[in-house]
């Protein structure tokens, strides 16, 4: 028997007010009961009846979006949007520890496979609008943590994972000596991908650690814009897959995502994306994606020179690791050999003397090797014959999933996806 | 339909037409009707070329018509006065595209042509005429005036366009407005060039709030000018060369009116003057300033007796002269350079401080400032052209100045002025051509203009809070009361089954 229309709108206004509002601004995200994908088809139309709430939930989304690429408007609610959100709310609420037990485990497997449902039915994003209103939505995945407590009195111990303790063991502090120790566990932690520490108020759950990281992984691939300024992130590993590719694809989310990253700092971001890089040249990927990558790492590298003044400054690369030399290389490869990339960036004399600055430093740093592998990489971009591989591509870092990746984590080697145009 | 009208017909269905003494069908009004204004004025100039518009302005009308349709029409209408005039206007009108009829009121029938040598008659008037009903043999159409078109306006609305003059064919009587600023050294110029003329300052009130001043303008009447001055004047900003083209009324050198101006002096009174400008713009001197000649307004600065250097033949004297020769300021034809400060007298002072208010921040930063004898000295080594007040002054040597226009004489070298002021130290010389001696201004005195105008603020305290930073508060997880069997109850997890 279908749910009634009262009890969605009612399950709808908690999860926006209490979820998808915390999870935009910061600050308590109240979980309560599983929700399934069959309630979709209710929340993606639905409204908060508390016109505060979508006002504030609005804005929220509507700045996020426009840190990245400057909007007026967004699709508000959009439903690609509201089912990753369903989704990120199902894969924490199976976080919860008290859900090990018996028999309450036995509703785990159900709700990641809500989980996998909901991702699938989202997909790729078909429009700009929709890939920035996913990354406004869910662009704070990696930055969920929960408040652990550890209350201890005279005579007993309590363990308090992600909720509070009712008052009565707060009550008499003095007399009882209790003692309250909050412990921060990071994403990476509560979401399967390290593990906690020994003295961790929970100890680590080895199912949950094997399920979650790849549909977290499945999350990222779905939101690409989220996917590409997190790429400096420990794990999943970043990889350009036929979703990122084909959001690079659009020039608004490309400009808009490689400034992004140089406020964020590119130096973090430098092994990771060429990594990725490296990755997509051995697969190979196709040439029109391995052409919408070469751009946007050159948009990359001019704007550093350009926005940031950075021609003459050394990138603060740790140690001058073959990823971190692929990335490096780009800039000077296409100097070299052009494959019209530099003519889609028309720039001012003065702006071209520091990029030619800027790109015999990174062509030093780089190293002939991997500039004649890059220059055969702008060819095969532009329709020449696949690069032949100078170096075994980079082990990715260690994932503290033991499974193998789910089958909708990104795939390199497939073709890319219609490349991400605005809709009308 | 039309009727031709006979040789001796005396009766006739068109209201107000009679035949004249040749026996054509004539009103006492001429109508000619053109599709758009631009046919109108090519009417008017053919017209002009040929004869004067004045006979026609006595009785003329321009009137913007609409048809039935609403389309717009331009008719216009004249004293027939008679068919001699009527036929010579047709003919012009029929060139510029414009169709004739004749009529009194408000019907106008067509004027003859060749078909018809005697005219035309209706054979039935239009039951609802309106405003103006006209007669063609190919229409019969009402018309509702939608507004009049005052010819004079008319001619002060239209742009002059630009016409190829040769220098050697510049005209010798000539009109020159010239800025007010330039006025003196202009007056000066013609009167060593021997130009006959004479000036006057023409002068119209502040079109706008912004503008606390009357616009003043130089007025010359200038006579037997060689050509080489007519252009040299043409090619000056700020003064601007017209050529009379009547008594009241001048048009800016290599223009041409759309209308021939001559021909409509009526629309001119000898008492005003009419100056038009390239760029359409009409300046209107109503009533004529006093005109004074040019000689009488040039001061005399010819000083002839013993310290004239023209009258000291020998070295021996010349060196006898130069013990005594004093730095004087005379002045000077060559362009502005360095302008980096100004003196702003007592009576202006006021002003300076609006205008402080208005200053970019620039500006502002880079102007340092000395008051001292009542005036206040603003120097910006950059230039002072974001003040326009004041007296300006070039810098002739470090830290001598000079006003704008005049230079010190004997032309000295830099260097050399700056060792004969070694007594002015650090100092800037500031040289007045009202007093004797130039003053000087101690450098101590100089104080950034931020830092000695602007008083101090003391900040009235508020109590603030710290604005909350949401965007940096981390998303934390709390979870809700645990259950044992967690799917109970939880929405969404059974699919909508369809009613079939």
């Amino acid at each position: 028997m279908a749910d009634s229309p009262q009890k969605l709108q009612l399950a709808f206004e908690q999860f926006a007010r209490d979820f998808a509002l915390p999870v935009a601004q910061g600050g308590t995200l109240h979980l309560g009961a599983p929700i399934g994908p069959a309630a979709l088809d209710h929340f993606m139309h639905a409204r908060p009846s508390d016109t505060l709430v979508e006002q504030r939930l609005y804005e929220a989304w509507l700045k996020r979006a426009a840190d990245v690429v400057p909007v007026r408007s967004l699709p508000f609610p959009e439903p690609d949007a509201i089912a990753l959100l369903l989704a990120l709310y199902d894969m924490l609420v199976v976080t919860d520890p008290r859900l090990c037990g018996w028999p309450t485990r036995a509703a785990r497997p159900k709700i990641l496979a809500w989980v996998d449902s909901l991702v699938a039915r989202a997909g790729p994003p078909p429009t700009r609008e929709s890939a920035l209103a996913r990354h406004a939505a869910v662009g704070r995945v990696l930055e969920v943590a929960r408040d652990d407590l550890l209350v201890r009195t005279w005579a007993y111990t309590h363990r308090f994972a992600g909720r509070r303790p009712p008052p009565r063991l707060l009550a008499w502090k003095g007399l009882r000596r209790v003692h309250e120790d909050v412990s921060r566990v990071p994403a990476d932690q509560l979401l399967g991908f390290s593990f906690p520490q020994e003295d961790a108020v929970e100890p680590a759950d080895a199912w949950l650690a094997a399920q979650l990281p790849p549909r977290v992984a499945a999350l990222l691939a779905a939101t690409p814009i989220t996917d590409v300024l997190t790429c400096a992130r420990k794990t999943p590993a970043f990889t350009f897959g036929p979703a990122s590719t084909a959001a690079l694809a659009d020039p608004a989310i490309r400009t808009g995502v490689a400034q992004t990253l140089l406020v964020a700092g590119l130096d973090r971001a430098v092994v990771p994306l060429g990594n990725a890089l490296l990755a997509m040249a051995n697969a190979p990927a196709p040439p029109a994606a391995v052409g919408v990558v070469m751009r946007f790492l050159y948009e990359l590298h001019v704007l550093a020179v350009v926005d940031r003044g950075e021609s003459d400054k050394e990138p603060p690369v740790e140690r001058m690791s073959p990823p971190a030399a692929a990335m490096l290389a780009v800039l000077p490869a296409i100097a070299v050999a052009g494959g019209g990339f530099a003519d889609e960036i028309p720039l001012e004399r003065a702006d071209e003397a520091e990029l030619r600055v800027r790109s015999a430093l990174l062509a030093r740093m780089a190293g002939d090797e991997m500039i004649r592998w890059a220059t055969a990489l702008v060819g095969y971009a532009a329709g020449g014959p696949a690069p032949s591989s100078p170096l075994a591509p980079a082990p990715a870092p260690p994932s503290a999933s033991p499974e193998a990746p789910p089958t909708t984590a990104p795939d390199t080697t497939s073709a890319p996806a219609t490349p991400a145009t605005p809709s009308t | 339909m039309l009727e031709q009208v006979s040789l001796g017909q005396s009766r006739f269905r068109t209201p107000g037409i009679a035949p004249d003494a040749r026996g054509v069908a004539l009103g006492q009004k001429g109508a000619v009707l053109f599709p758009s204004l631009d046919r109108l004025v090519a009417f008017f100039r053919a017209y002009g070329e040929d004869g004067s518009l004045d006979e026609l302005l006595a009785g003329l009308a321009v009137y913007q018509v609409l048809t039935p349709l609403r389309t717009r029409e331009t008719v216009v209408t004249f004293a027939a006065e008679s068919s001699y005039r009527m036929d010579r206007a047709s003919a012009l009108a029929r060139l510029a595209g414009g169709l004739v009829f004749t009529g009194t009121s408000r019907h106008f029938v067509k004027y003859r042509d060749a078909a018809s040598p005697l005219g035309y008659d209706v054979d039935r008037v239009l039951s609802d005429p309106g405003e103006l009903a006209l007669y063609h043999d190919s229409f019969s159409q009402r018309y509702d005036i939608e507004s009049e078109i005052a010819f004079r306006n008319l001619v002060l609305r239209l742009t002059p366009s630009r016409v190829a003059t040769p220098a050697e064919r510049a005209p010798s009587h000539v009109l020159v407005t010239a800025e007010q600023g330039l006025g003196p050294s202009l007056l000066a110029y013609l009167f060593r060039s021997r130009v006959e003329g004479q000036a006057a300052i023409a002068e119209w009130p502040a079109q706008s709030a912004f503008e606390d001043a009357p616009r003043r303008l130089y007025l010359l009447r200038l006579r037997d000018v060689p050509p080489r001055i007519v252009h040299l004047l043409a090619s000056t900003p700020g003064t601007t060369v017209f050529v009379p083209v009547g008594d009241g009324v001048g048009i800016e050198r290599s223009y041409r009116h759309p209308i021939p101006l001559e021909s409509c002096a009526s629309l001119f009174p000898a008492t005003t003057l009419h100056l038009f400008r390239g760029d359409g713009r009409v300046d209107i001197v109503d009533p004529l300033p006093a005109f004074a000649p040019i000689r009488a307004l040039v001061r005399a600065g010819l000083a002839l007796g013993p310290e004239d250097p023209t009258r000291l033949g020998t070295p021996e004297s010349l060196a006898e002269g130069a013990v005594g020769l004093t730095l004087r300021l005379a002045p000077s034809p060559a362009p502005w350079r360095r302008v980096v400060a100004t003196v702003v007298g007592p009576d202006e002072r006021a002003r300076l401080l609006r205008l402080l208010y208005a200053l970019p921040p620039r500006t502002l930063g880079a102007l340092r400032v000395a008051v001292a004898d009542g005036s206040v000295y603003l120097v910006d080594p950059h230039g002072i052209e974001g003040v326009p007040i004041g007296t300006f002054y070039v810098e002739c040597a470090r830290r001598v100045y000079a006003p704008a226009g005049l230079t010190i004489v004997p032309a000295v070298a830099p260097e050399v002025l700056n060792d004969l002021l070694a007594s002015a130290g650090d100092g800037h010389v500031f040289f007045d051509p009202a007093a004797p001696a130039p003053r000087l201004v101690p450098e101590s005195a100089f104080a950034p203009l931020t830092r000695s105008l602007v008083r101090a603020l003391d900040p009235l305290p508020v109590a603030g809070d710290p604005l909350e930073s949401p965007a940096h508060e981390l998303p934390i997880v709390e979870y809700g009361p645990s259950a044992t069997f967690p799917l109970w109850g939880a929405l969404g997890g059974k699919p909508e089954k369809s009613p079939g």
